[in-house]
This record gives structure tokens, sequence and C-alpha cells, in this order.
């Protein structure tokens, strides 16, 4: 990807990783800064505007949680927010209910890392527009169903929206980390009457035998129609989460 | 593995085997009860063979009836190599439930066995039963098959073998505190209390909701254990020192808080390998390693072999922490001696849990793995008595398969120079246990020094497939490939070396060996210079001459002693001569008499060199054989005579056969990873 004229602020308090992520992101066209700790990065965020974060957790001072706090007390939604780091501090499901746009290990694959920007920086509009080629055909990674709910009600916990993807625990439904899943799901009202596309699963939580999982499902491809109809929807809503966590 | 399409019942396609007319329409008439609507039956195997090579398949339900007096191993695999569903399940209807034979089905990868019934309301039952235990395992069909071998077990009262897969289990799914409930029960019916304790703790840890069951377990069979109770609570692995390699100074904190709650409260934080390795070869082997994949200085491969090889540390578990590394993988970074894998991001449950799956792992009571070390460890030091004495008590180790057994003593045979029996017991391993590296790197071995490069280089190149990153075989691969004058491939193979441990002594060796032969004379030279000693690379260059002389390749072997001296730097006059010598020999060995002369007179070794009095020596022999007409004798090197098996005992080598039969790791699907007790060829 190009990213002419975008700007990264990277959040990193060793030195030698905030070097290799700053080189991986000049390499992909951006313009970078850096900061040490959460204290610094959201000195130098709100001072300056960026179009992409990238940042530990753990750090000296204010640590990453903070920071990403501190980020969408400022704007909900914006810039995309990637988390880096080799261990959970805080669970996964969590960093995306509070906004942060993705997970990524530390240090990142590069390739990952071009994959997971190209999506996050690209405009709303076009976001969800590229199809995956990679779609598992078993029967079990497409998921067809019809709810007799909305979205928006407040007792349906099967599927929960969130600005960049889904939670997800149904019956008889059971995915791993990473596989990409594709969607059919009809609601029987409410201001999103489908949701058709796929997406990748960015975390899990598994649950007593018998029950099924919590799934995170993050958006890689929405078809035309069901990306309008969200993009309204995301227009009218200015939420933080990314994925809600079901909690 | 997981596959829930048998829940969806819509979609679900099933083919039904059954001879007789009735039962089939029987069986038909139970599925479609249970509301599946895509059934075809068939009373012939042939033709459902047939339909499943164009269709997708979800489920077979197969009548045992119909595969009397067959090979089923054979006949599985052809059903599962048909199939165009990559998670084809496949069950069985047998007469009744042979407990012998339960275990051996799902070895070979069957889902589930439904007892042959003659009313309709028996055979409901049990597809009902079936079907709760796929939505409550949720599709995990190792879990669901392992509830048939777990009853059959109990009920049968084999609790040694029970044990034994409970312990198999946890490898499969560490510290899953469920199974860690009934591994407790195993043990305790197997009276290891201590163990059983252990267990509880472990899975109380992992969740504590497991109070209640772990507390009935401490009622009925653990009453006199309180002590211990709370000794093993505060220490739970069992260990007290760990090893963390990671440049990544985070991981080392919080690596360190979560080892504290489990006990582990001596840990040494290193940011590179060369580090770590110091520290290493000046301390005691530690307990556990963990460390990440990719680290500055020295590679992770080249550490772990380190570790394992030069430092001889075999006890000590090692787990990769990594995000190139995959979970997947570790089947094949255990040849190399790693236990575990944990990809990153990882979180504090799932370091718990992998850490007491490796400690089930590498102290399962059957011994099986730490033997072995220990053989390999003798056998590599030449310690052959010793080797046999464990051998004898490896071999009566019930529960260790006779592929084991069979690969073990060819090891053995291999490290007293019986290479033909070697090569006998390693075939019998590969068609008992399929491909594993360790097994297709011996017989690889076998095959070079009974010199048949050919299967020997197909044994490398499969074992390579499976473990790409073992050093010392991607080198032998190397050598193979130069001596078959495939030179790229021999330089595809050194790159990826290279990438692994650039800095080894043999690797800039191979690599100056490969440069002489693609005539890079500056590139040669600019090699031989960060050599420490050319004492290696002469000698190898002088036995791949020697070789093609004798092989008939005569032309090759002169071109390459002068490749080899146009690339040895100058000053290294010693080597120079050795080469210069060698080469001289050689012509006088096929009769270049002038020629001999020639080049033994081009280099006067000065007199403080050894080699200086074999050149005058054979300048001295060829003038008076010119001057005499006469012939040069050589006294011939005396061979070393390799014993070996009478003639008529001798196997004949169908080794790509074998691996084009036998290749298939039934382990993929089903049970037989952890239930790998029998490896007889069914029939029934």
């Amino acid at each position: 990807m190009k990213a002419n004229s975008l700007k990264a602020l990277i959040v990193e308090d060793q030195e030698n990783f905030r070097n290799t992520v700053a080189e991986m992101l000049n390499f992909l066209g951006f313009e970078t800064s850096t900061a040490e700790d959460g204290q610094k990065g959201i000195e130098k965020s709100n001072s300056c505007k960026f179009d992409l974060i990238i940042s530990d957790i753990r750090m000296p001072n204010k640590d990453g949680r903070w920071f990403l706090n501190e980020v969408r007390k400022v704007n909900k939604n914006y810039p995309p927010f990637i988390f880096m780091s080799g261990y959970a501090d805080f669970a996964v499901c969590d960093a995306y209910q509070e906004g942060a746009d993705a997970f990524i290990s530390k240090p990142p694959i590069p390739e990952k890392l071009e994959h997971i920007v190209t999506i996050l920086c690209s405009p709303h509009s076009k976001r969800w527009s590229k199809a995956s080629s990679n779609i598992n055909q078993k029967h079990n990674n497409n998921i067809l169903k019809k709810f007799s709910n909305s979205v928006d009600d407040p007792g349906f916990h099967q599927v929960i929206v969130g600005r960049g993807g889904i939670f997800l625990q149904i019956e008889d439904y059971e995915f791993e980390l990473d596989e990409i899943v594709s969607f059919d799901l009809n609601f029987s009202s409410g201001p999103i009457a489908f949701l058709k596309g796929n997406g990748r699963v960015v975390w899990k939580i598994e649950e007593d035998y018998g029950v099924p999982s919590k799934h995170g499902i993050f958006f890689e491809y929405l078809e035309p129609k069901t990306s309008e109809i969200f993009l309204n929807y995301l227009a009218k809503k200015d939420f933080v989460a990314v994925i809600p966590n079901g909690k | 593995m997981s596959n829930i399409s048998i829940l969806n019942k819509e979609k679900c396609r099933i083919f039904l085997l059954e001879k007789g007319d009735t039962l089939r329409q029987m069986y038909a008439d139970a599925f479609k009860r249970a509301e599946y609507q895509l059934i075809t039956p068939f009373s012939e195997k042939e033709e459902l063979t047939d339909k499943l090579k164009n269709e997708y398949v979800d489920w077979c339900v197969l009548s045992l009836d119909s595969f009397r007096g067959l090979n089923l191993t054979e006949i599985l695999e052809n059903l599962f190599s048909s199939s165009n569903n990559s998670d084809l399940l496949i069950s069985f209807i047998n007469d009744k439930v042979d407990d012998n034979l339960l275990p051996i089905l799902f070895e070979s990868g069957i889902f589930c066995n439904f007892e042959k019934s003659y009313t309709i309301a028996p055979f409901e039952e049990q597809l009902s039963f079936l079907l709760k235990y796929v939505h409550l395992y949720k599709g995990d069909f190792t879990l669901i098959s392992a509830e048939y071998i777990r009853s059959s077990l109990k009920r049968r009262k084999f609790y040694g073998s029970l044990l034994d897969f409970e312990d198999a289990l946890q490898e499969v799914y560490p510290g899953n505190h469920l199974l860690l409930i009934k591994l407790c029960e195993a043990q305790c019916l197997n009276s290891k209390y201590g163990a059983a304790v252990s267990s509880l703790a472990q899975a109380e840890f992992i969740e504590p909701k497991s109070k209640p069951a772990a507390d009935l377990l401490r009622k009925k069979y653990l009453k006199l254990m309180q002590e211990d109770n709370v000794a093993i609570a505060n220490n739970i692995l069992g260990i007290k020192d760990c090893l963390i390699i990671d440049p990544d100074t985070d991981i080392h904190h919080n690596v360190i808080e979560n080892l504290s709650k489990l006990g582990i409260s001596e840990c040494q934080c290193f940011e590179n390998g060369d580090l770590a390795y110091k520290y290493l070869e000046t301390n005691i082997e530690p307990k556990l390693i963990i460390m990440e994949w990719k680290i500055p200085i020295i590679s992770g491969v080249a550490l772990i072999q380190r570790i394992r090889t030069k430092l001889g540390f075999n006890q000590c578990m090692i787990m990769i922490i990594s995000s190139l590394i995959k979970k997947h993988d570790l089947s094949l970074l255990q040849e190399m001696g790693v236990d575990a894998v944990l990809e990153k991001p990882f979180d504090a449950s799932q370091l718990a849990k992998e850490l007491i799956g490796i400690i089930h792992h590498s102290l399962k009571p059957s011994e099986q793995r730490s033997l072995e070390r220990k053989i390999r460890l003798f056998l590599a030091n030449n310690k052959t008595g010793e080797a046999e004495r464990m051998i004898a008590e490896y071999v009566n180790i019930p529960e260790i398969s006779n592929g084991a057994k069979l690969q073990i003593r060819a090891e053995y045979e291999y490290s007293l120079n019986r290479f033909d029996d070697a090569l006998n017991h390693g075939l019998e391993a590969l068609k008992l246990c399929g491909k594993s590296v360790i097994l297709l790197t011996l017989l690889g071995k076998c095959f070079l020094k009974i010199k048949d490069f050919k299967n020997a280089s197909s044994a490398f190149k499969n074992a390579h497939e499976l473990s790409p990153y073992n050093v010392d075989r991607m080198l032998t691969l190397i050598s193979l490939y130069i001596e078959d004058g495939s030179l790229e491939k021999a330089t595809e193979i050194l790159q990826k070396v290279k990438t692994v441990d650039e800095k080894r002594q043999d690797v800039i060796e191979i690599e100056c060996r490969l440069a002489i032969e693609k005539s890079e004379t500056s590139s040669a030279t600019k090699l031989f210079q960060m050599l420490d000693s050319l004492s290696g690379i002469v000698g190898m260059i002088n036995n791949d001459a020697v070789s093609r002389i004798h092989s008939g390749k005569y032309e090759q072997g002169i071109k390459l002693y002068h490749q080899a001296l146009k690339s040895l730097p100058e000053d290294s006059i010693e080597y120079c001569a050795i080469v210069n010598y060698n080469l001289g020999l050689a012509y006088a060995r096929y009769g270049d008499l002038d020629q001999c002369l020639n080049t033994l007179i081009k280099i006067n070794p000065p007199s403080t060199i050894k080699i200086h009095q074999k050149y005058l020596s054979l300048q001295e022999k060829v003038r008076t054989s010119i001057n005499n007409g006469t012939k040069l004798e050589f006294q011939e090197m005396a061979v070393k005579k390799v014993e070996s098996v009478p003639a008529e005992d001798k196997v004949t080598y169908t080794f790509e056969e074998i691996i084009k039969k036998f290749g298939i790791k039934k382990g993929l699907r089903c049970c037989y990873k952890i239930y790998y007790r029998s490896e007889d060829v069914m029939k029934l």
C-alpha cells in the first residue's frame, strides 16, 4: 500500500521495537512520530492529528490501556488504534470493546501489519469492499440465520454489532481463532435488516462444554447493500466498541 | 479438530451402507426421524466408494458386515482420500461392541461406533447419545471418540491403559481442567496418589469452578493426602527454575509474574541467544526454558540445537513463544527438542495451560520419551553397552508401540555399523508408524552407508519436508545434491541453512565446497579465509574427488582438485601442498606418471611441514617407474569390513513404495494421536 501523507504515532518504551515498527510503517509510506510511554503519547496525539496509532500495552508512567481510553475520550472512532504486544496484559476482547481496532503480536509480522493497516486506513466507504479469497467452504463456517429480534434489542445477546465487527455466540456454531467466517444474518426489525459478508475471528472465549463459545469477528468484507446500511447505522450511532465483548 | 456439520440436519449429507434391505431401511428411517434430510443408502461398498469420489459427503455410516476379511486401515485411508471433504466423518455399525476392536477402529480414524440393533429404538437412542456429545463437546471429535474409549477401558478395568490414555489427552488438550479431573481419577485407580493431588491442584488453578468435582475425588481417594494438598498447591508444576529468552523485556516481566503464581521462583532472563548460551555453558541444566523463536545474535533454531546437542541438555523442557511459529508446527519441532509452542500474543491462562501440559508430557509415567532420549545420548557417545541395557528395559514396556521399539533397535544397529539390519528394522518401523523425521533421517544415513544415494536422497528430502530446520540434515542433503550435480537445489538449501546458523563452521565449509563446485573461485577463497581450520574442508574435497574417481568420473575428480587449488588462499601452504599431493597421487593411480611428476614439481613444500617427506617419496617412486618403464604399485588402504546379515535375509529396499503406501499419518484424524496403542494392520 502507499500511505503518502498519512501520519502514524508509535508509542513503545523499548527503543528497538519502536524503531522496527517505525521502519515498517515508513516502508508503507507513513510519516512516523514516536513516544516512549502513554503520557507522552497522549501529549503528542493531542498536539497533532494522526491517522494511525500503534501502541504497546505495558509501559512506564501511563500504560497502553490508559492511553487508548484517553484517545477515545477525544474521538470515539478516530484514528485507528492498534495494540502491539507479545502478551495480552488485558483481555483481547476488552481491547476491542474499549476502542482498539486491532491487536497484533510484538514484534509484528510485516505482512500482517500491512494487511491490517490497509484495512484500517482505507476510507469507510471502501474498507469492506474487497472480498476475501480464502473463505472456508465448510457448512459450519457459513452462518445462515434468521433472528426474530432487532440488533438493538437489549435482551438480544447472540449477535451484538460494533463499529468494525460483531460479537457472536450462537448455538452449534464454533469457529477457530483466525478463521474466516462467512455470515448471512437476518433480523426481523430494527436499523439493520441484514448483515452479509465475511470476517476474521480475532478473539474467542471458550465457555463450559455445551455452552457455545463467544467469538469476536472483525469485518473484512461486507456485501454492498450491507455496507450501505451499516455505514448509515454507524453515522447515527457514534460508539467506541469496535467489537463488543458481550459482557 | 472439530466438526459440527452433522448437527446441521438440513445440509448434512449422509451415505449409509448396509447389505440387508430391512436393516438399511430401518437405519435410514432412524436418521429421517432425527430430521436428517439428505440420506443416500447403499447396499454395495464399491457403489458407495465410486459416488464418494464425485459428491460432497459429510458423514459415512458403514455396517462392518460389508468389510469382513478386509484390511480396514486401507479401506479407511481409501475412503478418506477418495472424498473431496477433508473433514469427512466415518462411523461404523458393529455387530456387538467388541472391546478389543474398538480402540483399533478409533485409531484408524472413525468418529463413532454404533452397536448393531434389529429394532429402531436402540439405534435411535445411540444416535441421540452421539448427537448430545457432538453438541456438548462442540463437535470436537477427539473428545467425542474419547468418551467411547474411556468407557470401554473402564468397563474392562484396564486402568493402566486408561491412565496412559488420559495422560496422552493432556498432550492434545494441555491444561484442560475437565480432562485433568478425569486424569486424576485414572491416577487414583492406579494408586498414583501424589500425581493425582497435583492434577487436582492444576485443574483448580486453571478453573476454580472445578473445586466441587475435585473435592469429590479427594473425599473418595485422597483423604490421607491433606498435607500434600497444601504443599502441591503452592508449586503446582513441581519445578523451581526457568530461563526466559526474549528480546521483549515486557515478556520477561509478564512471564515472571505468571510463573511465580505457579511456584517457579528462580528466573533468569536474557534478551538474546548469545547471552543465554554463554550462561548455559557455565551453569547446570535448567528445568524449563521459555524462549522466543526470533532472537538476536544466535537464532532460536540454532540455540535449541546447541542446547540439545552441544551442551547435551536433554532433560530440560523448551517452550517456544512466538508469533512466527504456530501451534500446529509443534510436531515438526519436536525432533529438535521443542516441547511446546505458544503463539503470541498469549495470556496468563494460555501460558499456565501449556505449562501444565508440558509437565504431563515430559513426566509421563511410561517414561518412553525420557528413555528414548537417554538411549540416544548413549548411542551418540558410543556407550553401546549402556544403550543395550536401556533398550532391554525399553522393549519390555508393553505400552510402547512395536514401531517405536523397531526404530530404537534400528538406531542401535546403525551405531554398531550393522547397516543392513538397521535398514530392515527401520523400514519395518516405517510401515508401522508412518513418516517421522528421526526415522527418515536414520534411513537416509543407512542408505548412504550402503551407497544407495537415490534412496538416501529421497529419505533426507522427506525428512527435510517434515522438519525444514535441521542444520545437520540440510548439510547432508547439500552434499548429496553436489554429488548428484544438482547445484541449484544445493544452493537453494544452502540459503535456508544460512538463515538458521550461518556462522557454524560446517555451514561455511559446505558453502565453500559448493562455491568450488560452481567454479566461483573468489567466493571460495573468501570462505576458506573464514574457517578456523581447513582440515575439514580439505578432507571433504579429497573424499569427494576420490569417490568420483573410483566411480569412473575421473575427469570430474581431477577438476575438483584443480578448482580447490585455485581457490585455496595463497598463504595456506600446507593445505595447498596436501591437495596438490592428492592430485598427483590421483594421476599416478591412473597411470599418468608424467602429469603426476609435473604436478608434484609445481609445489615444493618446505621441510617443516609433514607432507614434505611424502612428496619426496612419491616423486622418487614415479621417477623410478618412468625410468624403468614399470607400473607404479600402490598399497591399497584396508577397508573396514562391515558385518552384514546373510544374503538370504537381506531386505529388498522398497523405500519409495513404503513411503507412498504408509506415508500418510493416520494421526491426522480422530483419536489415533492419543491412543496409539496398537499398530497391527487390522483384519476382521
